[in-house]
């Protein structure tokens, strides 16, 4: 043991506990080390005191309370705390809290913002058009430039009026506009001069997705050969004149049209399995979902949805030169696509009125045909219509149509009660833009829609 | 070490520690002191640990007698010494005091130190010595026990203010 290390010894010479060996090496160390004797000296009054045995009791009674005071004391945990370890022990414990804390934070916080973001989409959807017009709803800036796209898309077909120029402008900074890669065709929809005051109201909505997304499965099946311009919804579409049109009310008919349907499970059906039915099959299918329905639907809604069409005019070929100042004048066109899709899976009927008297069925080719007439709910159906028709009308009811009955025609050129009406404005990727009117039923018992559709007026 | 070869070695040590607490000439005397009372009162002691910590003790005891006779002869405060009361055969209550505010200074000091040096202290009063005390902490090595010691030692010192006094 170094002199340096029989340092270390002073306090056994104190307590008088150094054995034998201990002793011999401190004390001929300190006879050496004039330094280590001056300690050894030192320590002689320490020494002194702990020798009496008066005061090394004391001592001991003391060290003893301390330490069972110590034992119940939590200020062991401190006494813990000070060591090394137990600092990194809470440091560590600490960081891993820390980061679990936060990494708890950002998650909640970005399924808050996800929600958010859920229903932003899905609040305007349930907005009233009729509350929405005059608040002017700030436009995103992910949209802004396709909005402005669309302005100048309908500055083609907008009415010389300043007054009319600013209510259009409005209107489409309300129009919803989505964008496509795939489009194939350049198409412009024009607006109708009847729903032009209304149009503002549109909001965006969840639902304006799904039309696209239905809209691009059309065009891949329609598969148009020119370039085409989209006729204008009829400036007089019977519906509108309906006491209960959507002007007044609070109900929003293409809110009415999507809003429960979503959860439709014919909606889910494909196209193709639904092609490949059979006559008899469809027979089959036909009954169980007849039987099914009204549990399914009285499951989800409590009560049958009513029923709604959603339709849109596409033209095909030149349009004839008009006057920009006169917005309500028809378009001149060669074809005409009439897009049509339903909430729910029924039965539709298209006829056309020419100057003939009596309207001609344009589809089905018999009106007894239940395969050819179906319309499977949310699927786009494209019906080709020629330009020589003034006007058409659709047909569209839950049960097959029978035999047309004179009921039926004089029903056919009545203006339909309780019908609402809304239309909406999108944005293709290609600039052009779609003009799909919304007409739903509000009566949800009534089992035919009737919609006329004016196309051409010579 | 023959004993008379430990007494010059002590009497060496003993000059140079007293010199650096008293004048040359008190320390001469003191030595001389200490050497006499082992010669004369303990012939006997011959070993090395025996003598050298007597020697220590005799040291101590001598040094304070300088200082009370010191302070009986007036060389502090020139008092006439026929005003002093008579000597008691006991310990003056200023040694008694002294001790006491000594004791209670350790005590409070040792409250301030670490749980591993109150323990460590506690055995040390209970008699155990180094290797008992190693045995007890679960130590492998004794030369831990050594270093905790003496770092507790140096503490304690810190807080009895630098001095066993």
């Amino acid at each position: 043991m170094s002199e340096h290390d029989l340092e270390k010894l002073l306090g056994g010479f104190a307590a008088d506990t150094l054995t034998p060996e201990e002793q011999q090496q401190l004390y001929s160390a300190a006879l050496q080390d004039q330094e280590l004797f001056n300690s050894l000296a030192d320590e002689q009054a320490l020494k002194e005191l702990l020798a009496d045995p008066v005061v090394r009791r004391r001592l001991l009674q003391s060290l003893e309370k301390t330490r069972s005071t110590t034992d119940r004391d939590p200020v062991s945990w401190l006494d813990w705390f000070r060591r090394p370890s137990g600092l990194a022990w809470a440091g560590g414990l600490a960081a891993a809290v820390f980061a679990v804390v936060l990494g708890t934070n950002v998650y909640q916080e970005s399924l808050k913002q996800a929600g958010r973001s859920v229903a932003i989409e899905e609040e305007p959807s349930r907005t009233p058009p009729a509350l929405a017009p005059s608040v002017p709803q700030p436009a995103s800036p992910a949209i802004g430039e396709s909005r402005l796209k669309a302005q100048a898309n309908q500055k083609l077909s907008d009415a010389p009026g300043k007054e009319v120029h600013a209510v259009k402008k409005k209107a489409k900074q309300e129009t919803e506009m989505t964008a496509k890669s795939n489009e194939g065709q350049a198409a412009t929809y024009l607006e109708p001069d009847a729903l032009r005051g209304r149009s503002p109201s549109t909001p965006r909505t969840f639902a304006q997705s799904k039309e696209d997304a239905l809209d691009s499965a059309d065009h891949d099946r329609a598969s148009a050969p020119l370039p085409s311009l989209s006729v204008p919804a009829p400036a007089n579409v019977p519906t509108t004149a309906a006491p209960t049109s959507q002007l007044g009310s609070s109900l929003s008919a293409r809110s009415l049209f999507y809003g429960e349907t979503a959860e439709s499970p014919s909606r889910l059906m494909p196209e193709e399995q639904e092609r490949s039915h059979s006559a008899q099959q469809f027979e089959r299918l036909e009954q169980k979902e007849r039987l099914s329905r009204p549990s399914q639907m009285g499951n989800l809604t409590g009560s049958p949805m009513p029923l709604g069409i959603r339709y849109s005019l596409i033209t095909h070929g030149m349009m004839k030169p008009q006057d920009d100042r006169d917005a309500r004048a028809p378009l001149q066109t060669d074809s005409t696509d009439l897009m049509i899709e339903a909430n729910q899976d029924g039965f539709f009927q298209v006829w056309g009125e020419d100057s003939a008297l009596q309207p001609h069925l344009l589809f089905p080719l018999t009106e007894q045909d239940p395969i050819a007439s179906r319309l499977i709910a949310h699927q786009l159906r494209r019906i080709p219509i020629l330009a020589v028709y003034r006007t058409i009308t659709i047909r569209f009811s839950r049960m097959p149509f029978g035999t047309l009955s004179s009921k039926d025609l004089v029903d056919m050129n009545r203006s339909p009660l309780g019908q609402l009406q809304e239309s909406s404005t999108s944005m293709k990727a290609s600039g052009s833009q779609e003009l799909a009117i919304y007409v739903v039923n509000q009566d949800p018992s009534v089992g035919m829609l009737v919609v006329r559709i004016p196309i051409h007026q010579p | 070490m023959e004993r008379d070869q430990i007494l010059a070695t002590l009497r060496e040590r003993i000059l140079a520690f007293a010199t650096s607490r008293v004048s040359r000439d008190h320390a001469e005397d003191l030595t001389q002191d200490v050497l006499t009372v082992l010669h004369d009162k303990y012939p006997t002691v011959s070993k090395l640990t025996e003598l050298v910590p007597l020697a220590f003790q005799v040291l101590r005891y001598k040094m304070l007698d300088a200082h009370r006779k010191a302070l009986r002869r007036g060389e502090y405060n020139q008092e006439s010494i026929q005003e002093l009361p008579l000597a008691d055969t006991n310990d003056d209550p200023v040694t008694q005091l002294d001790q006491k505010q000594r004791v209670d200074r350790l005590l409070a000091a040792i409250a301030q130190l670490g749980e591993r040096c109150r323990e460590l202290f506690r055995w040390k009063l209970e008699g155990k010595s180094f290797p008992e005390i190693q045995k007890l902490m679960n130590q492998t090595s004794i030369n831990t026990i050594y270093t905790w010691d003496l770092r507790c030692r140096k503490q304690l010192l810190t807080f009895m203010g630098d001095s066993w006094e």
